[in-house]
């Protein structure tokens, strides 16, 4: 019966996120009539488009069987550098330099993961670590506010009715899921992810794949934290400091395999917008913060649950 | 070795980038705009009930829970609510860093149309648009314990983090007889409280101690294992140390334990704030000189006060600086719990 009933679960395991979105919404509308007005709703794309844009870029390398643990510091680098070059040179020269940042990081992930073949755990985690510290020290462990006017505006701004971040986010996985799905580089990924060995026997270049991977998550990661930092208004060394377990959260959730080869981007958005979701109907329906970890705890768990079953199906 | 060419190019560009940006690095914190409707509360301050015309409903936010202090400073809140009749919504963003989660839960409670905010902020500038926003939508935003950098603000009920500091620093200066070694453990960086307090120290020991020597200073969450460890090393680090500032008294616990286990705690001045419960015994026992009270539960109780007063249609005073006395060994007979701390069956529902 045990058995029988895992194959149902595992048979409708992809159904699993658009119905626990679909029984969030349906709760939410029924005891809290404040939910479906266009404020609410236009806050949670707002909420939900800085972590969907981090989990994108999350999702790149986490499909080639890593991950990156380096996200948390290149959002304080990245954010640092942004608003410090921002209120010398200018909003533009500041997004440049605050995404060079995360080009520069990526890159040096990739390098460590694809040529010097060290664990991407390790490495990310010692390259997010060297992050954090070298924002605390340029900002002297302080705020960075002394920021251009019109620096809000790109995260608190709208275009017909469209949050500014949500846009961006929309934007992002038009790009990521063409990439991952219509490209050569793309498809390599997912070979590389699904079989490293087979991948490079089949003439793969597996090492410009991941140096790849981690680059492009590299930037992605830092074009959220020049929204995240609009969003704060200013610069801050540690803002984002738990970016890379909730990105994690939503690729997972969404649907992508911490095995690697499988996933898309229109999952993880929808990961990342559920997560935003369950965010915004806990505040509005009053539960507590220390039983909203509990239940985004369990969120997860169950989506890694869903995932082990299909691979074992 | 295309590849390691192209990859070592890459970050000498980036090196210079970042050098030059370096140069140009400093910046410094503001300060909030000033008023001249101040008050400093006194010690043993009672605070009054005040009547609501209605049954006001309010959001309540904070940085954090999972600290002594803050546990305290939410009993106050909630307590005082409760004894008004209000109806509560509050939230904790688990963490000084979640400034954007913070701002999220502003606003949600935009969406739910409270009648005030009572707001403690993760940071005093990253919150400030999502503030404006909600006294755009008509809220009245108050802050309590730390506040955000914006006029919209209606009333801030704030413990004096910089005049803190430098309590600890004119003890500690007295206490060293003006000479010796202090190290200090400032708390979370990035955090403006705990800045505050550590530039108040700095300043008194600057202006008025100048042979005592800061030999170094660290950075941690204020809980007891991480000042534990790092005590330990300046202790191996600095065989002269004999004093030691912190910014809450978890951490000093942690840094008397240390200081303990190495039978140096007889000879080391250890300063603090936040007056916890679990602090009593070490300040009986003499390993923590002083203990500076910021008065969380007058802190809660008063941003109540404050909301409710201003939705009743009263002009409010713009900062409301709480008491904060400092406890020694001798002074700690005094000590009057219900004054100070949330009842030990009291919990956060």
């Amino acid at each position: 019966m045990l058995t029988s009933a895992l194959k149902i679960v595992t048979r409708y395991s992809s159904m699993f996120l658009p119905a626990a979105a679909l029984l969030t919404v349906a709760v939410l509308a029924l005891f809290q009539p404040r939910f479906l007005t266009a404020e609410n709703l236009i806050n949670v794309l707002r909420q939900s488009a800085f972590l969907a844009i981090f989990a994108l870029a999350q999702m790149i390398p986490v499909l080639t069987r890593g991950l990156d643990l380096s996200q948390g510091g290149i959002v304080g680098a990245s954010s640092v550098v942004f608003a410090l070059a921002a209120s010398g040179l200018g909003i533009p020269a500041g997004g440049f330099f605050g995404l060079l940042v995360g080009a520069t990081s990526g890159l040096l992930n990739g390098y460590m993961v694809a040529i010097l073949r060290v664990s991407p755990f390790v490495a990310t985690l010692g390259v997010g670590s060297i992050l954090q510290g070298l924002a605390l020290i340029v900002s002297n462990g302080q705020p960075i506010f002394d920021v251009p006017s019109g620096f809000a505006a790109l995260a608190w701004g709208q275009v017909a009715g469209v949050p500014l971040p949500a846009g961006v986010a929309i934007a992002v996985l038009v790009l990521v899921h063409i990439v991952l799905t219509r490209t050569v580089p793309g498809r390599f990924v997912y070979a590389v992810g699904s079989n490293e060995a087979a991948a490079v026997l089949s003439g793969i270049p597996t090492r410009w794949v991941l140096l790849g991977a981690y680059t492009c998550s590299g930037i992605l990661t830092a074009l959220g934290a020049l929204l995240l930092s609009a969003r704060v208004n200013s610069g801050h060394p540690t803002v984002g400091a738990d970016t890379a377990l909730q990105a994690i959260a939503a690729v997972v959730i969404g649907g992508v395999s911490l095995f690697g080869g499988r996933g898309s981007a229109i999952g993880v958005m929808l990961g990342a917008l559920f997560l935003g979701l369950l965010g915004n109907a806990l505040n509005l329906l009053n539960v507590s913060s220390y039983v909203q970890q509990i239940v985004i705890g369990g969120a997860i768990i169950v989506a890694v649950a869903l995932d082990r079953l299909r691979i074992r199906a | 070795m295309n590849t390691h060419r192209t990859f070592v190019a890459a970050i000498a560009l980036v090196c210079a980038i970042g050098g030059w940006i370096l140069a140009d690095s400093h910046r410094v914190l503001g300060q909030a705009g000033g008023s001249s409707e101040i008050i400093t509360l006194p010690d043993n301050f009672n605070v009054p009930d005040v009547k609501p015309n209605r049954k006001y409903k309010i959001g309540v936010l904070f940085p954090f829970l999972a600290a002594p202090f803050w546990v305290n400073e939410a009993y106050g809140v909630l307590d005082q609510a409760q004894k008004f009749g209000l109806e509560v919504n509050w939230l904790s963003a688990d963490g000084y860093t979640n400034i954007d989660k913070q701002n999220s839960q502003i606003e949600d409670l935009i969406t739910l149309r409270v009648d005030a905010i009572l707001l403690a902020a993760t940071s005093f500038s990253g919150t400030v648009p999502a503030v404006e926003r909600a006294a755009s939508a008509g809220i009245p935003v108050f802050t309590h314990v730390t506040s955000s950098n914006t006029p919209v603000i209606k009333a801030a009920v704030l413990t004096d983090d910089l005049a803190i500091g430098r309590k600890q620093a004119e003890f500690m200066g007295a206490a060293l007889g003006g000479r010796g070694e202090v190290a200090m453990l400032s708390g979370p960086a990035a955090a403006e409280w705990s800045m505050k307090r550590a530039q108040g120290f700095k300043e008194i020991m600057a202006q008025k101690f100048p042979n005592i020597k800061i030999v170094a200073e660290r950075f941690g969450i204020p809980d007891r294992a991480d000042p534990q460890r790092l005590t330990q090393d300046l202790l191996v680090t600095f065989p002269q140390l004999n004093g030691i500032f912190t910014v809450a008294d978890g951490m000093a616990l942690g840094a008397a334990d240390a200081a303990r286990a190495v039978n140096r705690i007889e000879k080391m001045t250890i300063t603090t704030a936040s007056f916890s419960r679990e602090a009593v015994p070490y300040i009986q026992a003499g390993y923590i000189k002083l203990d500076i009270d910021e008065s969380p539960v007058i802190t809660g109780r008063m941003v109540v006060n404050r909301s409710v007063e201003f939705l009743n249609g009263q002009t409010v005073p713009k900062l409301t600086y709480v008491p904060i006395p400092g406890w020694t060994k001798e002074s700690l007979k005094t000590v009057d719990s219900a004054h100070h701390w949330a009842p030990e069956s009291w919990k956060i529902r």
